[in-house]
């Protein structure tokens, strides 16, 4: 096997991985590379360039939606009880909306704000569904130790909705097909404009495909995906950043960013609970400790906020 | 010797008295300062959560909340039946937990937390 052969194994197995992925492709790729690697490259920067038309991604009402539906499938498919406990669900609305006021400064946008629902579920678990649906267990808020805990939990949560890990998680491919059914359908003049200006990016078949997928479809795809997602988890990048974002969120909120450490040895793991993509522990110990050390000043954990917790 | 010594100490205490209240006023009139800033907040959230220039009344955010985007989603519950009472547990979830409505739901237990400075973003400490 010469050099050539090996050189060109290889590309196609890179191919063959990232056709399930379609990638952003964020630099200028040359597309004169032959066969299934090339045609695959070429249709990734077409890809690339028509979702460019929708540089500001889903509109706040389009995430909404799409939270939403995921938001209904997260209630069926794993919590089929919410809490009955009403005074609960109060509780950790008002840590979860004091938090969501502070967050206003990074994203004002959502269409309806954030919401927080407690469910019955004896795994330790918190799940964020894009447009600000916060899913928190009763196992989750039994192991908190004060009201500084159960911050760390929802602002680690309410910085995967400020960062839209979820819509920016979803294939890019799903995604471009998504805004242009979407802009075509719903959209006004401006928006169908942008749909044929995408079009006009993409190979023809490509736009048979596009025209011959139901919205419905590319609908229920896209939940799908996002379904998968808390599955498999969110890539360790994004966990990362949701958990330096928790860390000032809480400073800046008047809670202990100290107690992000003290909570997170006790997740689960297991479906639902996306964990498996988290950095182990120990990292996330390291890296928070570090990001703390950055602050001028921290707040501490008031003895009165763990009192209530145990109440 | 006694009324040497009674007489400044009865001054200083009723320094050290004066300053103590004048400390507590400042630290009132801080955390009223602080509440006020974090109720102009929450004002200024609610404000801008919807995309329209003045915030939508509650019976529109839930005509909202139920019209938007019907042919689609109607179409997916029509196609995902057994979605139908999660979907109806999120409409009254999120009628009863709105952000929209949080300055009249909040208990009031939550209020006085917040005037004894026992909350995170009306604690002293707070940025």
């Amino acid at each position: 096997m010469n050099i050539k052969t090996l050189l060109a194994s290889f590309l196609i197995f890179i191919g063959v991985i990232q056709l399930s992925a379609w990638p952003d492709v964020g630099v200028d790729i040359p597309v004169d590379i032959p066969g299934p690697v090339g045609d695959y490259l070429a249709i990734a920067q077409d890809i690339n360039e028509a979702l460019q038309v929708f540089a500001e991604g889903y509109t706040p009402e389009q995430e909404y939606y799409l939270g939403r539906t995921c938001a209904a499938n997260i209630l069926n498919q794993y919590y089929n009880k919410t809490t009955e406990n009403d005074q609960l669900s109060m509780y950790v609305n008002e840590i979860g909306q004091s938090l969501a006021v502070m967050s206003q400064a990074d994203r004002d946008d959502l269409f309806s704000g954030f919401i927080f629902i407690v469910v019955e579920g004896s795994n330790k678990n918190a799940i964020a569904t894009p447009g600000g649906f916060i899913f928190i267990t009763t196992g989750m808020i039994e192991a908190c130790e004060n009201e500084d805990q159960i911050a760390a939990i929802l602002a680690h949560e309410i910085g995967h909705v400020i960062h839209k890990d979820a819509v920016n998680s979803i294939d890019s491919k799903q995604r471009l097909i998504s805004l242009i059914k979407l802009a075509e359908e719903y959209g006004g003049p401006a928006a169908k404009q942008k749909a044929q200006e995408a079009l006009d990016k993409l190979p023809d078949w490509f736009v048979d495909e596009i025209i011959n997928t139901s919205t419905d479809e590319i609908f229920s795809n896209i939940v799908d995906g996002m379904m998968g997602l808390w599955e498999n988890a969110y890539n360790q990048d994004q966990e990362k950043a949701a958990d330096i974002y928790a860390v000032h969120l809480m400073t800046k909120t008047g809670y202990n960013p100290y107690e992000l450490i003290n909570i997170i040895g006790k997740l689960d793991e297991g479906v639902g609970a996306h964990y498996g993509a988290h950095p182990s522990p120990e990292e996330r110990a390291n890296y928070i400790s570090t990001e703390i050390a950055t602050l001028t000043t921290y707040p501490q954990t008031l003895p009165v906020r763990t009192e209530r917790v145990v109440k | 010797m006694k009324k040497t010594f009674a007489v400044p100490l009865v001054l200083l205490l009723l320094l050290m008295t004066s300053v103590l209240i004048a400390d507590d006023e400042q630290e009132n009139t801080s955390f009223a300062q602080r509440r006020q800033q974090a109720q102009q907040r929450a004002e200024e959230y609610n404000n801008s959560i919807y995309s329209g220039e003045q915030r939508a009344s509650d019976d529109e955010i839930a005509a909202a909340i139920k019209n938007f985007n019907p042919e689609v989603e109607q179409q997916y519950i029509q196609d995902h039946r057994e979605l139908e009472s999660s979907f109806d547990l999120l409409n009254r979830l999120e009628k009863q937990w709105n952000f929209a409505t949080f300055d009249k739901k909040h208990s009031e237990e939550w209020d006085q937390w917040m005037l004894q400075g026992q909350v995170g973003a009306f604690a002293p400490e707070a940025e």
